[in-house]
């Protein structure tokens, strides 16, 4: 039995595993999906002051009060800037340490340096209107019209402070004793205009690296939505 | 396959139903344990201005984000408060609604007015009470008391509004006393039937709009008594006529 912490994206919540959670309970293992503050189940806790370290918080919180160990960390997008400030935390309670077509910062980098969250340097459509602490949603695309606007129903503002904070990595990953797995989405082609793509550039750089496992999933960036079993497969080879 | 929602009591968390999970996850269900904003793992997120409509907040949102229906919703002690008036926003959801040696207010009341433990106010924080007592069994306390938190006052103080009467909802009702006494609050000892939880014992056991049980446990129930509990809770949706007869 393998002990799992996933953590969704940005704009999102925990209910972006509800695919995945019941295909891990029926085999015997345990599920944990903490909605991040601010967002999701936990939108009533928004506030400028939520910051990449009330999400840090928030998932180390629930390793103690859980008494959770031997844990397979997982970060998707966002997430991936969450479970780096986890790992640098909590690097003895985490077996496996997995960046699901996410963010992989090295010490001091933002979502935002990382080029992530689109054009911070373009005008915010929100400033002025005391709404600017917050950020609108990328639009995502899914596979249904139905799963479209269920999900649009239950995606929101995140805090600009969560693409501000840099993490801090007292060591760097590849010198912990966990693995380190990396898994591309496939489906989204790199960007043709010369954007950065956070995703693309963390393929590149784990993709020949002894230290990682590099994985491949030919869907786009919903991957727990898109391909929920080939998603718990591949989890489930690496624990 | 059905989902359940287990609502923790006061100074705790999500990990009281540590033990309870995993017997219902491996029967096919889906289990949401949130933990309440300003205590456990949520810790940090306490301010002045959590109350029990943030709690009750907390709850319908994984509700209502998890898109649950058919849900059997679970109070545990103060999650009694919870779940009450969680069930007044989405009665419809809810399928059968449970109190495990709960709080059962009726329309109005806080859990001061039903002679609930007050805490100690924390120094300097008075919008913060400690725990008074420590748990009173001897399963795994040490691991317990090292995650007992402050919980915030305003949760106490605030009254729970029900629109309805709780026996006119077409979900089932069911209360689970612990039998064997709780030892910290009121200064109840073990086979004193005295306070608010057996008050709530008295008004259900012999009203037919109620399933009681009596479970030989204390207050600690979830860390006692994880299996009788799970089997409550799962013949409720996978038998259509109890397998043990509520007493």
């Amino acid at each position: 039995m393998a002990m799992f912490v996933l953590v969704h994206g940005a704009w999102s919540g925990s209910y972006r595993w509800r695919k995945i959670r019941p295909l891990l309970w029926s085999k015997g293992h345990e599920v944990y999906t903490p909605s991040l503050t601010g967002l999701g189940e936990r939108r009533h806790l928004a506030g400028p002051h939520v910051h990449l370290s009330t999400h840090i918080e928030d998932v180390a919180n629930v390793f103690f009060y859980e008494d959770l160990s031997g844990v397979v960390l997982l970060g998707h997008s966002y997430g991936g800037m969450v479970v780096t400030g986890v790992a640098d935390r909590l690097p003895e309670r985490i077996a496996h340490l997995v960046y699901l077509d996410a963010f992989l910062p090295n010490d001091g980098d933002s979502l935002y340096s990382l080029g992530g969250s689109r054009a911070p340097q373009t005008e915010d459509p929100s400033a002025g209107s005391g709404q600017g602490w917050q950020v609108p949603p990328i639009q995502r695309r899914f596979a249904t019209p139905e799963e479209q606007a269920w999900n649009e129903a239950r995606r929101g503002p995140q805090s600009r402070a969560c693409f501000e904070e840099p993490v801090r990595l007292s060591v760097p990953l590849e010198e912990r004793p966990f693995t380190r797995t990396y898994i591309k989405a496939t489906g989204d082609p790199r960007p043709a205009d010369g954007r950065r793509s956070g995703f693309w550039e963390a393929a590149d750089r784990t993709r020949n690296d002894p230290r990682w496992r590099y994985r491949e999933i030919d869907c786009g960036h919903m991957v727990p939505d898109e391909r929920p079993a080939e998603l718990v497969a591949l989890l489930l080879e690496l624990a | 396959m059905a989902s359940f929602v287990l609502v923790h009591g006061a100074w705790a968390g999500g990990f009281v139903w540590k033990s309870v999970r995993p017997l219902l996850w491996s029967a096919g269900h889906a289990v949401f344990t949130p933990t309440l904003t300003g205590v456990g793992e949520r810790v940090h997120l306490g301010t002045p201005e959590t109350n029990l409509s943030t709690h009750i907040e907390d709850v319908v949102n994984v509700i209502e984000y998890e898109d649950l229906r058919d849900l059997v919703l679970v109070g545990y002690s103060y999650g009694g408060m919870v779940v009450t008036g969680v069930v007044d926003r989405v009665p419809d959801r809810t399928a059968h609604l449970v109190y495990l040696d709960a709080f059962l207010p009726n329309d109005g009341q806080s859990i001061y007015d039903l002679g609930g433990s007050s805490g100690a106010p924390v120094e300097g924080e008075d919008w913060r009470t400690r725990r008074q007592r420590p748990p009173a069994t001897g399963v795994a306390q040490a691991a317990r008391m090292a995650r007992i938190t402050t919980h915030p006052r305003g949760c106490f103080e605030e009254k729970v509004r029900l629109s309805v009467p709780l026996e006119e909802r077409p979900f089932t009702r069911t209360y689970i006393k612990a039998g064997l006494g709780m030892m910290m609050a009121g200064g109840q000892g073990p086979g004193e039937r005295r306070g608010h939880f057996w008050e709530a014992a008295e008004r259900t056991r012999n009203d037919p709009a109620w399933r009681y049980y009596e479970i030989a446990a204390t207050h600690g129930a979830p860390f006692e008594a994880p299996l009788v509990i799970a089997g409550i809770l799962r013949q409720l949706v996978e038998m259509a006529t109890p397998l043990f007869t509520p007493a």
